[in-house]
């Protein structure tokens, strides 16, 4: 499973999306697919859980989490990609 | 039923309570409620208030009280010790319903305030029943989450640098994340039970950490599970806009009335406290402290004076929308104690229906303008100054609405008004808070308020372009008008809300103009957010606000200074 694979699960579960989280493509905005700022937060968590990290403060903004592509670049910046990092298998 | 505000906890760092019992005195059993904290915990309050009136009901003692440090209690946020402090007090509010002859104490707590629950009952004593209401894995989680929402919503893309983790309203120092790391429900011993019976009720719209389940299936005793129901409606949602979650909170009412089968016994009726010594920081000056009921109707309101009997002249400081008194990250009652250290007199209201008021025969609840606020607030002007004492009224956003409404009424001296909207939306024509006799609410017409519930953004747009022609709905001729009438004011503002004064370009001559009065500030600065959540916005403000106090309504005799540190809202 890759890394955005990963994502992928994680939103499916946590995301609250408005559509099914396999109709949203890498570059589309999440929050316009229906994720609230509360779902969010609980994305982020679940990212941090999913591969123990924890995001820095200057993470922490909307945009770090506004698509697929975007959270996989954050993870990519803290060392996660496919193959490397706690948790991940190809 | 009846209901007390008590102090109880040591004498030097009183904790605020409030009591619900039956009133005949007989009990079956004490209950302490444990609040989630920070923001979560103003979105609580009448959910608090409600279960501790259902207990009461059911034959119960109930206690909900504020943490050391937090809401009306003594003790500043970013005291040392702050963990520490919490589990403290829920030692001694069990304690304070053991002394009270509660037969036996169980607890409900909420969010951290489970979590804590919890591991005060694993460091001390199991209690009798301990109901887990969507509780926090940790305080790691509990930081992370408050952070998150913080940074990723209302303060999305600003950077700290100044050593604090900053949550909506409330900040912690880097030893309180340090000491929240140690309090976590999944690591607690498993050899030290935590009740003789245990509910837990996890949210169904999300995952719940495993950890918790884990931990409470070890328990030697009774377990319950049950959904926490609704408590996206408590949580997801601003202090002003949340719901109360009627059908868990019986389901947690109903599981420790089924705990408690014991004979009702008698317990000591608990008397109001006059007068307690209250900190505004270590080292600055004492103030007496002391719950008061206004006018006919008797508002709830806490009071803060210098030691020394003074006529000096009251702040009121007014609740926000429909939260309870003590403001936006509990600032209220911090710059509270603060000016009353300085020789002021403070009063911090609850208006009717909101946190700790009653409410008027059909007053909805939590109902933001509500037509009664009109006369709630003549009310405690003409109460504070029937000696002729001098009032000054301070208000954020609602509050100065009430603050500017009170004003066009009675006497007042002057207002400090923090983003206020004097634009209601919510009390158009049609809804059930709209009255015409209002003097500072500029209403909507019935089509624009029609169309604003469900397109906000082009009602807004129509309804500034309306304005430019019917310029009589420009809420800046409020101020003026204010002003006009001899009072002080002082108007902080964001951007959006001073936008609201200066829109209707015909009144911007009349606002060049009055700029020159000087008994009229207006400063739009964006160190303000709307809700006042970032610590910014909020020490900006009471450096404004002492500033404004000390021009306008001077004290003829300050306390002495000795031993004053001046950190009270720092």
């Amino acid at each position: 499973m890759t890394v955005k694979d990963q994502i992928r699960a994680i939103l499916g579960q946590h995301a609250k999306l408005s559509t099914d989280i396999s109709a949203v493509g890498d570059g589309d905005d999440l929050y316009a697919a229906g994720m609230t700022s509360h779902a969010s937060v609980t994305v982020m968590l679940a990212c941090e859980d999913e591969w123990d990290i924890e995001f820095p403060q200057q993470m922490l903004k909307k945009s770090t989490f506004a698509s697929v592509d975007a959270i996989a670049a954050a993870l990519a910046e803290l060392d996660i990609t496919d193959g490397v990092g706690s948790g991940v298998s190809s | 039923m009846l209901s007390r505000q008590v102090w109880f906890g040591p004498d030097e760092r009183p904790l605020y309570g409030w009591v619900a019992m039956p009133a005949d005195g007989l009990v079956r059993g004490g209950v302490v409620l444990c609040p989630p904290m920070g923001e979560e915990g103003r979105s609580a309050h009448r959910t608090f208030r409600r279960l501790a009136e259902a207990l009461a009901g059911r034959g119960l003692v109930a206690l909900r009280f504020d943490y050391d440090g937090t809401g009306d209690s003594a003790g500043l946020q970013d005291d040392p010790d702050r963990v520490a402090s919490w589990l403290a007090s829920v030692e001694a509010a069990r304690q304070y319903l053991l002394d009270l002859g509660a037969p036996h104490v169980s607890a409900v707590g909420m969010r951290l305030g489970a979590t804590l629950a919890a591991c005060q009952a694993a460091a001390s004593s199991p209690f009798r029943s301990l109901a887990l209401w969507d509780p926090c894995l940790s305080g790691r989680t509990f930081l992370r989450e408050g952070e998150a929402l913080f940074l990723l919503g209302e303060d999305d893309g600003r950077a700290h640098d100044d050593g604090l983790r900053h949550t909506p309203g409330f900040q912690y120092d880097a030893a309180t994340a340090s000491a929240l790391r140690g309090v976590d429900l999944a690591k607690l011993p498993e050899d030290r039970p935590l009740a003789d019976r245990v509910l837990l009720l996890t949210r169904t719209d999300r995952p719940a950490p495993e950890g918790i389940e884990r931990r409470v299936r070890l328990e030697p005793g009774d377990l319950t599970f049950g959904p926490a129901t609704a408590q996206d409606q408590l949580l997801d949602r601003t202090p002003s806009d949340c719901y109360v979650p009627e059908e868990a909170l019986a389901s947690v009412v109903g599981w420790l009335v089924a705990g408690t089968d014991e004979a009702r016994v008698p317990v000591k009726t608990p008397e109001e406290s006059g007068v307690r010594v209250a900190s505004a920081g270590p080292g600055s000056r004492p103030v007496l402290e002391r719950p008061t009921r206004i006018g006919s109707f008797g508002l709830y309101g806490i009071v803060d004076e210098p030691v020394t009997p003074t006529d000096a002249p009251w702040v009121v400081l007014v609740n926000v929308a429909a939260e309870h008194h003590i403001g936006p990250g509990r600032r209220w009652v911090e710059f509270a104690r603060r000016w009353a250290g300085d020789g002021y007199r403070v009063v911090r209201i609850d208006q009717s229906g909101i946190g700790d008021s009653p409410s008027h025969p059909g007053q909805v609840e939590d109902e933001p303008f509500a037509p009664e606020w009109i006369d709630d607030m003549r009310e405690v002007v003409r109460e504070l100054a029937a000696d002729g004492s001098t009032v000054v009224i301070a208000g954020l956003c609602s509050g100065s609405y009430s603050a500017f409404e009170v004003a066009l009424w009675e006497r007042v001296e002057a207002v400090f008004a923090v983003n206020p909207r004097l634009t209601l939306y919510p009390a158009a024509k049609g809804t059930h808070v709209y009255t015409p006799i209002r003097r500072a609410g500029i209403v909507p017409a019935a089509p624009i308020a029609a169309l604003a519930r469900r397109h906000r953004i082009l009602a807004g747009g129509l309804w500034r372009i309306y304005r430019q022609v019917a310029v009589w709905h420009g809420p800046f001729r409020v101020l003026r008008s204010v002003v006009r009438r001899g009072t002080a004011v002082h108007v902080s503002a964001c951007r959006d809300d001073a936008q609201h004064f200066t829109e209707v370009l015909f009144w911007r001559p009349f606002l060049a103009r009055l700029r020159r009065n000087p008994r009229f500030r207006f400063d739009q600065d964006e160190v303000f957010d709307h809700s006042l959540l970032s610590r910014a916005g909020q020490l900006a403000t009471f450096d404004r606000a002492s500033d404004f106090l000390a021009t306008y309504v001077p004290l003829v005799d300050r306390p002495g200074t000795d031993g004053v540190d001046g950190r009270a809202a720092s």
